[in-house]
């Protein structure tokens, strides 16, 4: 690459004499070069002193344009996704309807359950009841066992004050 | 009175006083003009370029170092968009040998105007207009401009070593070209 260098790179004497040689050339030939007046030159100062007031401008605008609208809009679209990322609402857990929770159930514990069927519509669901589902008072027992009429099991679960109770309930029963 | 430098001067424009730009274009607004000329042959052209390369070097001049001089910077958007503007017309040039715009132009009213043109160029700057572009920007810095390697390196960012043979070579085509003319 080097020998490339020194074998194409003219000495400063051959350039000499090749410019020498080139004037000599335009002198014969009476090469006159173009000349252009001096209002033309005046013109040019006006001109572009004109160009850069547009450029100018131009610019100004782009840049105050960016710094009312684009910029602002560019940051607000950022927040606005940036809190869409992390402070999404969560959508409620669909609650499993007590509908469909005691379809699942066997026969016997749908039962226990129906104490009080007025009180369970379909639209019910299971958040809307409590989490003592499954206890139940002896009230309600009570009531359970009557309306089946498996009269031997309420009165197993009858304490003594109530036995003492339903007797002489129906003891004024039968004097009446 | 004591005329201010370029330096000077560009710090005045930077500090708002537009003024001390409009110094800086009187200064060079000739030489920046006849490098685009003899680059691109036309005054419609160089006209054109030498406002552009104004408007250019006062909307960056906040990226203006100090590294060159004002001129040699100055002269690198000068060059550039000359040399950018040489290779529109030579795509033009060959759109138009494949008759493609000639199909979408309307024809010139006047077919004898390129030829006028032509003759009111000077035999050398017809004989520039023959060069390759590269060496067609660095005859016109060396020969016209009378500017040393080692600024033409800075505007074009080669070597100077590639410079003097692309300088040799220009010369020794415009000696051929004229020649031929005459």
């Amino acid at each position: 690459m080097k020998l490339r260098h020194t074998l194409d790179e003219p000495s400063e004497q051959d350039e000499r004499c090749a410019v020498e040689e080139l004037n000599r050339r335009l002198e014969e030939l009476h090469d006159t070069p173009v000349s252009i007046s001096q209002t033309y030159w005046s013109n040019l100062l006006v001109k572009t002193n004109q160009r850069i007031d547009e450029a100018s401008s131009a610019k100004a605008i782009s840049i105050s344009w960016a710094a009312r609208v684009a910029i602002p809009g560019v940051v607000a679209i950022l927040f606005f996704f940036i809190g869409l990322h992390y402070y999404a609402p969560e959508l409620p857990k669909k609650e499993s309807s007590v509908a469909s929770l005691m379809g699942t159930l066997p026969e016997d514990a749908v039962d226990s359950l129906l104490v009080r069927p007025e009180q369970v519509g379909l639209s019910l669901s299971t958040a809307d009841l409590s989490s003592d589902i499954f206890q139940f008072s002896g009230e309600q027992i009570t009531e359970y066992l009557a309306a089946s009429g498996n009269h031997e099991l309420l009165v197993e679960n009858m304490d003594d004050a109530e036995v003492a109770t339903l007797l002489a309930a129906l003891d004024l029963k039968k004097n009446l | 009175m004591k005329q201010s430098s370029d330096l000077e001067l560009v710090n005045e424009v930077r500090g708002g006083k537009r003024q001390a730009f409009t110094e800086l274009m009187r200064r060079y607004q000739q030489r920046v003009y006849w490098t685009a000329r003899r680059i691109v042959g036309s005054h419609e052209e160089a006209d054109d370029i030498a406002q552009e390369t104004f408007v250019k070097a006062y909307l960056a001049l906040g990226d203006f170092r100090g590294d060159a001089s004002f001129f040699t910077w100055l002269y690198r958007i000068a060059v550039n968009l000359s040399l950018n503007a040489i290779r529109k017309q030579q795509v033009l040039g060959y759109l138009r040998e494949s008759d493609i715009i000639n199909r979408i132009l309307p024809a010139p009213d006047n077919p004898h105007k390129d030829l006028e043109l032509e003759e009111m160029r000077s035999h050398l700057d017809r004989a520039i207009a023959n060069l390759p572009e590269k060496q067609r920007a660095v005859f016109v810095m060396r020969y016209h401009d009378e500017m040393s390697y080692l600024e033409i390196s800075q505007v074009l960012k080669t070597s100077v070593g590639g410079l003097k043979a692309n300088y040799f070579h220009a010369l020794r085509k415009v000696q051929e070209s004229l020649k031929d003319e005459a």
